[in-house]
C-alpha cells in the first residue's frame, strides 16, 4: 500500500506542478490576439455631432451623415457613412483642408440613387478643395481645386445626355465650375453672378442638354434663407428634443410599409419603420437602431461601480469588498464561471441570467460611465461590462439654456489627505449643475440608473466661478452638495435645504483650519484664494480672500489637479542604497501652466536680464523660474528666442503661493498642452516649435530624504502625518525634473488606478494617431542617471537617462484599432489590485479597457486555458485511479505468491 | 486729440498692411504617393497629417496623395496606417523655392536622416506588430520550467533507487533500512545527531554495557 500511496502523492505533485506551471506562463505585457474585444470596447460615432445632411444610398446600402450647415461655417467636417441594417458605422472621413477649424466649412453632393454610377459621394470645403469619395467604404477617388470656393459651400451632382456625370461647384468668383465627375478634371465654367448678387443664390440646377455651355443650364436662383433654423416636430422626441433632419429611406404603399430616418438637435439618429397590418390599419412603429451623435463631444465623464454586491454605503463598501473577495468568494466565483461556460456551450444547464456574470460583480469590473456633453446638453449612463457593455442605460436631457453644466461627485477636501486626497466616494449619486446667467438647475441623480432623487433650480446673484464639491446628507436633498463661488464672492450652497445648510456647517466647524476654494480668472490671469466662512448674523457664507497669485504678462491656458481618488500607499521611494525619498503630497497643490503673452513685458523681467547675464558668462539661476528644460537648444545669436515662454506653476489653493515655477523655451503656445499629477509627479507635455517635436516634461516633488541610517529603532525623524498649506516649512517642495521626447503629437495624459495604489502607476497617452498607450513611470524617472548607471541606481531599476521615449506597438492599449485622437483620459480602480480600467473619450470614439499596469498578479486572465488545465486533471486522475488498481492487483499477487 | 487720430491711423494702416501680408503669403501644394516596397501602390485609404493634424488628407486608391495650399516653413510628414510603419518626413518649404521642398525621412524615431527627392514616393518601414505571440501548450515549454526539471528528476530518482537498491549487500541494505525508520522518526534522528557531536553516543553505549553487566 506504501507504494500506491506514494505513486498517488506523487501525481498530486505531478498536477499542481502542471497547473502552477500553466498559470505562470500567462503573464505577459503586451496583448494577446485572443483578448481583441474581451477585455475592450470601442464606440465610433460619426463625428459630426447631431445630423444636418442625409443622404441614403441604397444601392450599397449606406446612409451617409454631415454636420448641420450655417451660412457661413459648420462646427465639425466629418462625414460618415452607417449601415442601414444596423446602424453601424462604416467609414467616417474628414474632408476640410483648412487647418484652423474655427474656419472651416464644407457641402456635400451624391448622385442619384437610381443612376448605375451612384457609388461615389462629392465634397467641397471653404478653400475650394473637390474631392470625390466611394460610397461603400469612404475610399478617396480624386481630389482636385477650384481657384476658391464660395464662401458657402454648394456642389452639385448632374448627368449630362443620360451618359456623362459632372460635379458643378459654386465659386467665390461668381461661377460654377464643372468637374468631371470620374476624372476631376474642369470641364467649363459658367458665370453665375446672380448667386452671389441681389441676395440671391443658386439653389437648384439641371442640364438640360448634351453640353455644358451657359445656355444650356437651368438654375433657380433663390432669395438667401436661413437655414440654421429648428424644424419643430413632436411627432418624435416628446423629451423635448426636436428633429433637426428627416429621411425617408423606403415609402412602399403595396406594403404600406415607410422607413425613416430622424436626426434631433441633441444628437440622437434613430431609425424607424411604420407598418399597417391588416384591415385595421393598426400602425406598427419597429426602431431598428438608435445612434448617439452626442457622444463625439463629451467633456467629462464619472465611472461609478454598478456592482450588485456592493454597496451604496460610505463604511461599509470596504466591508463588502472584503467579504466577497474571501476564498469561499473566489471559489464560488469559478463555479459560476463553469456553469456558465457549460449552460452557453451545451445548453446543459438553463441559465436565464446571462447577461450577469459573478465574477465582474465580485473583481468589481462591473462600471456604469456617467457621460456629460454641454454642446447637445444631454447625460448618458453607459453600461462597461457584460454583455450589454457600450450600450445606454439611460439619458437625460439638460436645460438647454444653461451657458454650461457640471457633474460633482467626492470632494476635493478630506480630513485625512496625506496618503492622497480620498476625496472620492462610494456613493452613486451625482449632483448635475446646468448653470446659466441667471440660475443653477440642479439635479440629484443615481449615476447608475439615471433615476432623478430630487431636482430644483436656484437663482444665483452672479455668474458662477467656481463649485467647490462637499458631501450631502441621507436625509436632504442629495447625498452629494457643493457650494458655488460666484463672481460676487457670493456663496450657494446646492441643494438650498437646511440639513444640507447644517451639514456643511458642521464640515467648516470639524475641519481644524476650515473650508478653502478658489477662482482661476483666465482673463486677468490670477488665482485668488477664498477661506469659506460662515455669518451667524444672517446665517449665510461668504468667501474671504486668502491669497492672490498674479500671471502679469502671461496667459493661463491650462489648469490641472491632483486625481481625488488616488490613494498613495508609500509616502516615500526607497532608493537603491536604502535611503528613503520622501514624497511631498500637497492635495491643495494645482498646477497652472502659462505661455508669455505679451514679449516686451517678458524681456523687462528679472528672468530676462538673468537669462542675459547667464548668456554673458555670468552665471546665474533665472529669478523666479527653474531651469529650463534640457530641451532648450544651444543658445541662438537672437539672445530673445531662447527667452523662456512657457511656464509651469505649482499654486497652493489653499495660501495663494508659487510653490513652484519651471519654464522653457521655444513651446508652440498655439498647440494643446496637457498635464496630470500623480502622486508626487507632475507630467505635462506641449510642442517644441524649434525641434518640431512633442516633449514630455517630467517634475518630481519632495519633501526630503532619510540617510539609510536615519530611520531606526532610537531614531525616528520629525514627519507631521497631517498637511497644512500654511506651514511654511512643509509647504516648498525640493523638485527634480527631466525632459523627454515623444514620436507622437500627445493629445491627452493619465494615469491608471488600482484599489490600494500598490501595483506600479502606468502613464496613458493619447497620441494625434488615435492610439492610447501605456508607459512605464520608470521611463519617465527624473532620476534617471546621466551616464552610466551606478550599481545602486541599477538596483533600483533605473535606466540610463536617453532623450527619446520609445514607442511600440506592443504598449498601444487600443491595438490596431483606427481612432481619431482622444482629448481625455480617465482610470478607475476595480476591487482587484491588479486591474485598472481605463476609458478614452472627448473625440468620435470612445475606447475603454481593462489593464494590468503589473501584470495579473490576483487574478487568471479571461483567455486562461481552462480546457487544457481540466483535460490535464482529468489525465491525472485517471491516472491515479489506475495506478490504484494496477498497485492492488499487485500487492494481491504478491500475497499469493 | 491730434496725436490721438495719428495714432488710430497708424493702427489702421498697420492692420491693413499685416492683413495684406498674411493674404500674400505664397502656398504650394505637397504631392506624393504611398508604395510597397515592391512598388505595387499602396491601395489602402491611409491618413495623411501634416504638423500633427493640422493638414490632414486621405491617399487614393493608387496610393497618392496632395496637401494643398501649404504656406512656407518646416513641416512634419506623418502617415498614419495602423498595418505599416512608415518614417516621419520633415519638408523644408522656403518662400523663393515653394516648388522645390527639401525633404528630409527619419525612418524610425531617432534614426539618422535621409534625403528624400520631391515628388515624395514613400514605402513602409515595417509591419506593425501590436499582439504578443501566444505560446501553445508545448512539452518542451514545460521542460525549461526549474518546476518541471525538478519532478523529472525525482521521477529518475524514483526508477533508478530500486535498480541501484538490487546490487546491494544484504547488510547494507539492513543498515540503510535502518537510517530510513530513523528518518521517520526526526526527533530520534535529532537526538541521534546530538549524541553524535557531543559524545553523548558513546555514554550511552557505555549505560547500555553496565546494564548488560549488571
Amino acid at each position: 500500500m506504501t507504494t500506491i500511496n506514494n505513486n498517488n502523492n506523487f501525481l498530486v505533485v505531478v498536477l499542481i506542478v502542471l497547473i502552477s506551471v500553466l498559470i505562470g506562463d500567462e503573464g505577459v505585457n503586451a496583448m494577446y490576439k485572443d483578448d481583441v474585444g474581451v477585455l475592450d470596447f470601442s464606440i465610433a460615432t460619426a463625428g459630426h455631432g447631431p445630423i444636418g445632411v442625409v443622404h441614403t444610398n441604397n444601392k450599397n446600402g449606406i446612409v451617409i451623415t454631415t454636420d448641420k450647415p450655417t451660412t457661413t461655417t459648420t462646427t465639425s467636417c466629418f462625414v460618415a457613412g452607417r449601415q442601414i441594417n444596423d446602424g453601424s458605422l462604416v467609414w467616417r472621413r474628414n474632408v476640410c483642408s483648412v487647418p484652423d477649424e474655427d474656419a472651416q466649412a464644407h457641402a456635400i453632393a451624391v448622385g442619384n440613387d437610381d443612376d448605375d454610377d451612384a457609388d461615389a459621394f462629392y465634397t467641397v470645403d471653404n478653400v475650394g478643395i473637390v474631392r470625390a469619395w466611394t460610397i461603400e467604404n469612404g475610399d478617396l477617388l480624386w481630389d482636385t481645386r477650384i481657384h476658391a470656393a464660395a464662401a458657402a459651400p454648394k456642389l452639385w451632382v448632374t448627368k449630362v445626355g443620360g451618359t456623362t456625370t459632372y460635379v458643378a461647384v459654386a465659386s467665390a468668383e461668381d461661377e460654377l465650375v464643372f468637374l468631371n465627375a470620374e476624372t476631376g478634371t474642369i470641364v467649363d465654367k459658367v458665370s453665375a453672378s446672380k448667386s452671389t448678387g441681389n441676395g440671391q443664390r443658386v439653389e437648384w440646377l439641371s442640364v438640360l442638354s448634351s453640353s455644358t455651355s451657359t445656355s444650356m443650364i437651368k438654375i433657380i436662383f433663390s432669395k438667401v434663407q436661413v437655414v440654421d433654423g429648428t424644424i419643430q416636430t413632436d411627432m418624435f422626441g416628446a423629451d423635448g428634443d426636436s428633429v433637426v433632419v428627416s429621411s425617408l429611406l423606403e415609402c412602399s404603399s403595396s406594403s404600406g410599409k415607410m422607413t425613416v430616418l430622424l436626426g434631433t438637435e441633441r444628437g440622437s439618429t434613430t431609425l424607424f419603420s411604420l407598418e399597417t397590418t391588416g384591415d385595421d390599419g393598426v400602425v406598427n412603429v419597429k426602431v431598428h437602431w438608435t445612434a448617439e451623435e452626442g457622444l463625439a463631444s463629451l467633456s467629462s465623464a464619472i465611472v461609478l461601480d454598478a456592482s450588485h454586491l456592493g454597496s451604496d454605503d460610505l463604511v461599509e463598501e470596504k466591508d463588502a469588498v472584503s467579504r466577497k473577495l474571501s476564498l469561499a468568494g473566489r471559489l464560488n466565483s469559478q463555479w459560476e464561471d463553469v456553469v456558465g461556460m457549460l449552460s452557453t456551450a451545451n445548453g446543459l444547464i438553463n441559465n436565464n441570467a446571462v447577461n450577469f456574470s459573478y465574477r465582474d460583480h465580485l473583481f468589481g469590473f462591473v462600471k456604469v460611465a456617467a457621460l456629460l456633453s454641454p454642446k447637445v446638453h444631454r447625460i448618458w449612463g453607459m453600461s462597461t461590462a457584460g454583455k450589454d457593455r457600450g450600450s445606454i442605460r439611460w439619458s437625460l436631457d439638460l436645460p438647454k439654456k444653461a451657458i454650461w453644466h457640471s457633474m460633482v461627485h467626492g470632494t476635493t477636501n478630506s480630513a485625512k489627505a496625506t496618503h492622497g486626497i480620498h476625496g472620492d466616494t462610494h456613493s452613486r449619486e451625482i449632483l448635475v449643475l446646468s448653470v446659466s446667467s441667471a440660475s443653477v438647475d440642479w439635479m440629484c441623480i443615481d449615476g447608475t440608473s439615471g433615476a432623478i432623487n430630487s431636482q430644483d433650480s436656484i437663482k444665483i446673484s452672479s455668474p458662477v466661478v467656481q463649485v467647490l464639491p462637499v458631501y450631502g446628507t441621507n436625509t436632504g436633498g442629495c447625498r452629494q452638495a457643493s457650494i458655488l463661488l460666484g463672481e460676487d464672492l457670493s456663496l450657494t450652497v446646492v441643494p438650498a435645504d437646511t440639513e444640507t445648510n447644517a451639514l456643511i456647517k458642521k464640515q467648516l466647524y470639524k475641519t481644524p483650519n476650515g473650508l478653502y476654494t478658489h477662482k482661476i480668472d483666465k482673463v486677468a490671469n490670477k488665482v485668488e484664494s477664498y477661506r469659506v466662512a460662515h455669518t451667524e448674523e444672517d446665517d449665510k457664507f461668504v468667501a474671504r480672500s486668502i491669497g492672490l497669485t498674479s500671471f502679469a504678462g502671461e496667459q493661463i491656458v491650462k489648469v490641472a489637479y491632483p486625481l481625488r481618488h488616488e490613494d498613495v500607499k508609500s509616502m516615500s521611494t526607497i532608493l537603491g542604497d536604502n535611503s528613503l525619498l520622501l514624497k511631498y503630497i500637497n492635495p491643495h497643490m494645482t498646477v497652472v501652466v502659462t505661455v508669455l503673452s505679451d514679449s516686451e513685458h517678458q524681456t523687462a523681467t528679472t528672468v530676462a536680464t538673468a537669462l542675459e547675464k547667464e548668456r554673458n558668462g555670468k552665471a546665474k539661476k533665472p529669478v523666479g523660474a527653474g531651469a529650463p528644460g534640457s530641451s532648450i537648444p544651444p543658445s541662438s545669436q537672437n539672445g530673445s528666442e531662447d527667452l523662456p515662454n512657457m511656464f509651469i506653476n505649482l499654486v497652493d489653493t489653499v495660501s495663494g503661493r508659487v510653490l513652484y515655477r519651471h519654464s522653457h523655451s521655444n513651446v508652440d503656445g498655439d498647440k494643446k498642452v496637457s498635464v496630470v499629477i500623480s502622486e508626487n509627479w507632475v507630467i505635462y507635455t506641449y510642442v517644441n516649435e524649434k525641434t518640431r517635436r512633442t516633449e514630455i516634461g517630467v517634475l518630481t516633488l519632495h519633501e526630503g530624504m532619510i540617510e539609510p541610517k536615519g530611520l531606526t529603532f532610537f531614531a525616528r525623524p520629525e514627519q507631521s502625518t497631517s498637511f497644512s498649506s500654511f506651514d511654511a516649512r512643509e509647504s516648498k517642495p525640493v523638485v527634480l525634473s527631466k525632459v523627454y521626447a515623444f514620436p507622437k503629437a500627445v493629445t491627452a495624459l493619465g494615469v491608471t488606478s488600482t484599489r490600494q495604489g500598490i501595483s506600479r502607476q502606468n502613464i496613458l497617452i493619447a497620441s494625434s494617431d488615435g492610439a492610447l498607450n501605456t508607459i512605464n513611470k520608470m521611463i519617465l524617472e527624473t532620476r534617471r542617471p546621466v551616464g552610466e548607471a551606478k550599481p545602486e541606481e541599477k538596483k533600483e531599476g533605473l535606466m540610463p537617462y536617453r532623450e527619446l521615449i520609445p514607442e511600440s506597438p506592443l504598449f498601444s492599449l487600443t491595438y490596431n484599432q483606427t481612432n481619431e485622437p482622444f482629448t481625455s483620459i480617465i482610470s478607475t480602480a476595480t476591487s482587484l489590485e491588479s486591474q485598472s480600467l481605463v476609458f478614452g473619450f472627448g473625440g468620435p470614439d470612445l475606447f475603454f479597457t481593462r489593464t494590468s499596469p503589473t501584470k495579473g498578479f490576483d487574478v487568471l486572465p479571461e483567455t486562461f486555458n481552462k480546457i487544457l488545465v481540466g483535460s490535464t486533471t482529468a489525465g491525472i486522475v485517471i491516472a491515479l485511479l489506475v495506478v490504484q488498481r494496477m498497485g492492488k492487483k499487485k500487492t494481491l499477487k504478491q500475497g499469493w505468491l | 486729440m491730434i496725436s490721438v487720430l495719428k495714432l488710430v491711423k497708424a493702427l489702421i494702416l498697420l492692420g491693413c498692411l499685416s492683413k495684406c501680408s498674411a493674404e500674400n503669403v505664397p502656398t504650394t501644394d505637397l504631392e506624393g504617393r504611398l508604395e510597397f516596397p515592391s512598388s505595387a501602390p499602396f491601395n489602402i485609404t491611409t491618413k495623411i497629417t501634416l504638423n500633427n493634424g493640422e493638414y490632414t488628407t486621405y491617399s487614393r486608391t493608387d496610393g497618392s496623395f496632395v496637401i494643398y495650399n501649404v504656406p512656407p516653413g518646416i513641416h512634419q510628414l506623418d502617415i498614419d496606417s495602423k498595418t505599416f510603419h512608415f518614417g516621419q518626413i520633415k519638408i523644408q518649404l522656403l518662400e523663393e523655392a515653394m516648388d522645390a521642398p527639401k525633404c528630409l525621412e527619419y525612418a524610425f524615431p531617432g534614426a539618422p536622416k535621409r534625403a528624400l527627392k520631391y515628388p515624395l514616393i514613400l514605402n513602409p518601414k515595417a509591419t506593425l506588430q501590436y499582439f504578443e505571440a501566444k505560446k501553445g501548450f508545448s512539452i518542451f515549454s514545460l521542460l525549461k520550467n526549474p518546476m518541471v526539471i525538478m519532478m523529472l528528476f525525482s521521477v529518475v530518482l524514483m526508477v533508478m533507487m530500486p535498480k541501484m537498491m538490487e546490487g546491494m549487500e544484504p547488510e547494507e541494505k539492513a543498515r540503510m533500512k535502518e537510517q530510513m525508520k530513523n528518518q521517520q522518526d526526526p526527533s530520534a534522528m535529532l537526538t541521534q545527531m546530538w549524541s553524535g557531536i557531543t559524545g553523548g553516543e558513546e555514554k550511552e553505549a557505555d549505560t547500555k554495557k553496565r546494564i548488560k553487566r549488571g
